[in-house]
């Protein structure tokens, strides 16, 4: 959760060529909770929750997934492929070089 | 305070660090040894049984972990008399000056009433060598020390009531008895290990 303010700075900083969608992980049962939270670190727009099977929620996001969090997957801003994708918390260097390459590609 | 975790999805606009060992792989870094709760170094060798050994990656403050470690009391209960020993492994080397310090996890031990090894994994070596990349992050093996099952406790983190797949018990049980594991690799979700770079 510390990387959560660099992230969400992100979308700012990119603006048109880059949105970014925060996918909670935690039960339903904590949506107030979610909720709360995205408010507080004022995040607008569409966010999700998960609502099925975990391995269902792991395996539908991409197969190479060990379920570890957080876990991030960067599209390609034209053709929507996968152009890069990591488990745990990176260095902002890796979010901008995947980001870059995805704007570009 | 209930920590949230977010997936963070970058729309618009490649890899897992790790590999994790494989199915069949004989029991790595059996001599390394690691301070236990105990105030005692154990190895993964001094921990496995005449029958197994079950290797739980751990630690003191996931929300999986938090969830799912009563069933890691049931398991060491119902196993550790059959021959399976059981051990925790904390490798959350970023954390080891403060939640997942030595006096942070025997307190933990203490407050969940843990029965079995709970050591801590300097420098994380298992954790890199097992491709270990979450807690909890389960492997077990056989009495010959070939890895048979890897991955989650159960289907149900949440709520032990409503488990449907009680994968590491069904795999212990079809272990000790000789027959075909059904789920011998399955996912779930939790906390990323604390790797320094």
């Amino acid at each position: 959760m510390a990387e959560f303010p660099f992230v969400h700075s992100l979308s700012k900083k990119y603006n048109q060529d880059l949105k970014v969608i925060f996918v909670s992980a935690d039960w339903l049962e904590d949506e107030k909770k979610v909720k709360d939270f995205l408010s507080s670190m004022d995040v607008i727009g569409q966010s999700y929750i998960k609502d099925q099977p975990e391995e269902e929620f792991i395996n539908g996001f991409h197969r190479e997934w060990t379920g570890s969090l957080p876990f991030t997957i960067v599209y390609s801003k034209l053709s929507g492929s996968i152009v890069d994708y990591w488990e745990n918390t990176k260095h902002e260097k890796r979010f901008i070089e995947a980001i870059e390459k995805a704007i570009n590609s | 305070m209930k920590k949230l975790i977010f997936v963070a999805t970058l729309l618009l606009c490649v890899g897992i660090q790790a590999k994790e060992l494989d199915l069949g792989s004989v029991l790595p870094l059996q001599d390394v040894k690691m301070m236990d709760i105990t105030g005692k170094k154990v190895s993964l060798g001094d921990a496995k049984g005449e029958n197994g050994l079950l290797v739980i990656f751990s630690c003191n403050t996931c929300p999986w972990v938090i969830k799912w470690e009563d069933r890691y009391v049931e398991l060491a209960k119902k196993y550790q008399s059959k021959g399976v020993g059981m051990i925790a492994v904390n490798s959350n080397e970023t954390n080891f000056g403060s939640v997942d310090s030595m006096d942070e996890m025997k307190a933990h031990a203490k407050e969940n009433g843990y029965n079995f090894y709970y050591a801590m994994d300097y420098g994380a070596k298992l954790a890199r060598e097992f491709g270990a990349t979450k807690t909890p992050h389960v492997y077990l093996f056989d009495a010959e020390d070939q890895l048979v099952y890897r991955g989650a406790i159960d289907d149900n983190a949440k709520n032990k009531k409503k488990v449907k797949k009680p994968y590491v018990a069904d795999a212990i049980d079809a272990m000790l008895a000789g027959s075909t594991i059904k789920y011998a690799s399955t996912k779930a979700l939790g906390c990323g290990i604390k790797f320094k770079d």
